[in-house]
């Protein structure tokens, strides 16, 4: 039964990669590409965000970290003349070894404190990048960041020059980053840290290092913020301190919380269902934050859990 | 400006900011004490209270009854009023569901803070909306002249403060309320009804906020956001207090509210926030709970 639902799994998976992958070949209009591209680096950076959130932290600076990844390769770029594919894993590690420092002393603190720290931490940020004009470009941030250069596989060159080859390379990304966030979940690892939240003292007492857990867990999740953001800049050609701030974070734990912190699948689904909505309410989008408030108060209430629930609640209801 | 003069408005404006962020932030402790609901949408309270006293005093949705000052009074009651009901209503509906879980009322206190600045974006615009208070004038004491306006700020914050400490330690109801903070069970098997004490936290903490709202509109302006940084402020003093102990966010105020008119001041009003948050961030390394906190 369960090796069954393992292999249900596997073709679902394979089913949605090759859907995705032969999806441009249908697919030309860049609008919709373009959709598809925020989506899945939205998915990323809320599949950072729900690793530490399964420990019962709000990370209220993950937009801090995709900033610190654009800036770090944007800056590589446009300074140093360094090519966007050694700049992509720098951002990264940049935003890892931040999260590392900032781990450390802060998450010893819980609830509204972690929140409070992690808030003021976005506002200092934003700060230093507008007040180093040398180094950030001030208010306006860093303009003209260089698009990633051509890769030639055998005779093919992939130039990005239309939004397909950042379709493929997002794709790829969020590939990635779902791999090692299931991986990391059915190990010994993503278990400590679903229970921390219920028994933290009670795993402290029987010799698991609580701290390190969340500490990995913190600096994984800002490892693929950065990685994010690398890609947001060179996607875009700019960084902004408009960009990176403590409302993009509490957009990012709110789509978690809709699609569901119980599964990968769930911040995939959160902001697959958000931001097309968003699309789709573009002529009303002054009244999108009452849409999106609604629809969050409306999933707590009723499905808490999140939309990754729902086959489930209907599973149940049929069997009655 | 003399160099003493100067002074003396700093520590006035640190005043001023000093018992506006405590009049929050002790909306924010009383609904925490007691709820342990971190509410972020607090300040959306604030903001409504601003938005109340200018659609009822500036724009005369209340029928005039006599002098400008009784009406700007009365303006302010009312509002304090509607958004208190307000709060209630969201408590009883939104918050009560998820009493004992910290993140997931978080969660909706930023869903409930979404929904309100759009829906005050969408009903009033995003213009600035600037009025005058009744008290314009200047008041002169030796060689220093104080804004009427902003004394108002203050003899109504410290009024409100003390009544709400002679209400908490004085009153039955008071008593209920600090029983449920330190343990909500105990507290309703001895016959407390917790839901009442609930409803009165939020509904106070929201008239609290409205407060602080109708008397800083006419000192700064009024729009959709302009509780955002209150609140941010506000949570700051509440955990340099202590998260939960009111005497902490008295101290906490004053810390905030002077060091940001300060630095203000003297040194720049774009490091003013920086420094708030350093300040937060130093307070944590040292006493993680705060100054006048103690271990959950």
């Amino acid at each position: 039964m369960k090796n069954e639902k393992a292999n249900l799994k596997r073709v679902v998976f394979i089913i949605l990669g090759a859907g995705g992958l032969l999806l441009p070949i249908e697919v030309k209009d860049p609008y919709l590409l373009h959709i598809l591209i925020s989506i899945f680096i939205w998915s990323i950076l809320t599949l950072g965000i729900r690793l530490i959130l399964v420990t019962g932290h709000l990370n209220a600076a993950q937009a801090s970290f995709m900033g610190m990844g654009a800036y770090t390769s944007g800056i590589l770029a446009l300074k140093l003349g360094w090519s966007f594919w050694i700049g992509l894993p720098i951002a990264g590690v940049v935003a890892a070894v931040l999260a590392l420092a900032i781990g450390y002393p802060t998450l010893k603190i819980k609830g509204v404190y972690f929140v409070m720290v992690t808030f003021g931490l976005t506002e200092v940020f934003r700060h230093i990048w507008m007040m180093w004009t040398g180094l950030f470009g001030g208010p306006q941030g860093l303009l003209g960041i260089p698009r990633p250069g051509a890769i030639k596989i055998g005779g093919l060159v992939l130039a990005f020059s239309s939004k397909v080859p950042f379709y493929y390379l997002a794709f790829l990304l969020l590939l990635l980053t779902i791999l090692v966030m299931s991986r990391l979940d059915s190990s010994r690892i993503g278990m400590t840290l679903r229970s921390i939240p219920q028994a933290d003292l009670l795993a402290e007492s029987i010799g698991v290092n609580v701290m390190r857990y969340k500490v990995l867990a913190f600096v994984i999740g800002s490892f693929f913020a950065g990685i994010a953001g690398s890609f947001w800049a060179h996607y875009f050609t700019y960084a902004s301190p408009w960009d990176f701030t403590f409302a993009n974070s509490v957009n990012m734990l709110i789509y978690v919380v809709m699609g569901g912190p119980s599964s990968v699948w769930g911040p995939i689904i959160g902001c697959f269902v958000m931001l097309t909505l968003d699309e789709v309410l573009r002529p009303i989008q002054l009244y999108m934050p009452i849409v999106l408030g609604t629809i969050l108060i409306v999933v707590l209430l009723f499905i808490p859990g999140g939309f990754i629930t729902i086959p489930q609640r209907v599973r149940a209801l049929l069997k009655r | 400006m003399g160099g003493e003069q100067m002074l003396f408005q700093t520590f006035m404006n640190g005043i001023m900011n000093a018992l506006v962020l405590i009049l929050i932030a002790s909306g924010l402790c009383l609904v925490f004490g007691i709820m342990r609901i971190v509410n972020f949408a607090h300040g959306e309270f604030y903001m409504l209270g601003g938005f109340g006293a200018w659609l009822l005093f500036a724009e005369k949705l209340l029928p005039n009854i006599g002098a400008p000052t009784f009406n700007y009074i009365a303006a302010i009651i009312l509002s304090m009023v509607v958004v208190g009901i307000l709060g209630v209503l969201v408590e009883r509906f939104l918050f009560r569901p998820f009493v004992g879980n910290m993140e997931l009322t978080m969660i909706v206190s930023f869903g409930m803070m979404l929904i309100l600045q759009a829906a005050s974006l969408v009903s009033f615009g995003v213009r600035d909306k600037s009025f005058g208070s009744p008290f314009s004038g200047n008041f002169h004491l030796g060689g220093i002249s104080l804004s009427e306006e902003r004394m108002a700020v203050v003899i109504c914050g410290v009024i409100f403060m003390i009544a709400m400490y002679l209400f908490i330690q004085r009153t039955k109801m008071g008593k209920a309320m600090r029983a449920v903070a330190q343990d909500m069970e105990a507290a309703s098997v001895q016959g407390i009804n917790i839901n009442i004490c609930f409803s009165l936290a939020m509904g106070i903490a929201c008239a609290l906020a409205a407060l602080a709202g109708a008397l800083m509109g006419p000192i700064f302006y009024v729009n959709p956001y302009m509780g955002v940084e209150p609140i941010m402020k506000a949570f700051v003093v509440v955990i340099l207090g202590g998260m939960g102990s009111l005497p902490g966010a008295v101290i906490g105020g004053f810390i905030v509210g002077m060091g940001e008119s300060f630095v203000t001041t003297y040194v720049g009003a774009h490091l003013a926030m920086m420094v708030v948050f350093m300040i937060m961030i130093g307070v944590f390394l040292l006493k993680p709970t705060g100054i006048l906190g103690h271990e959950e």
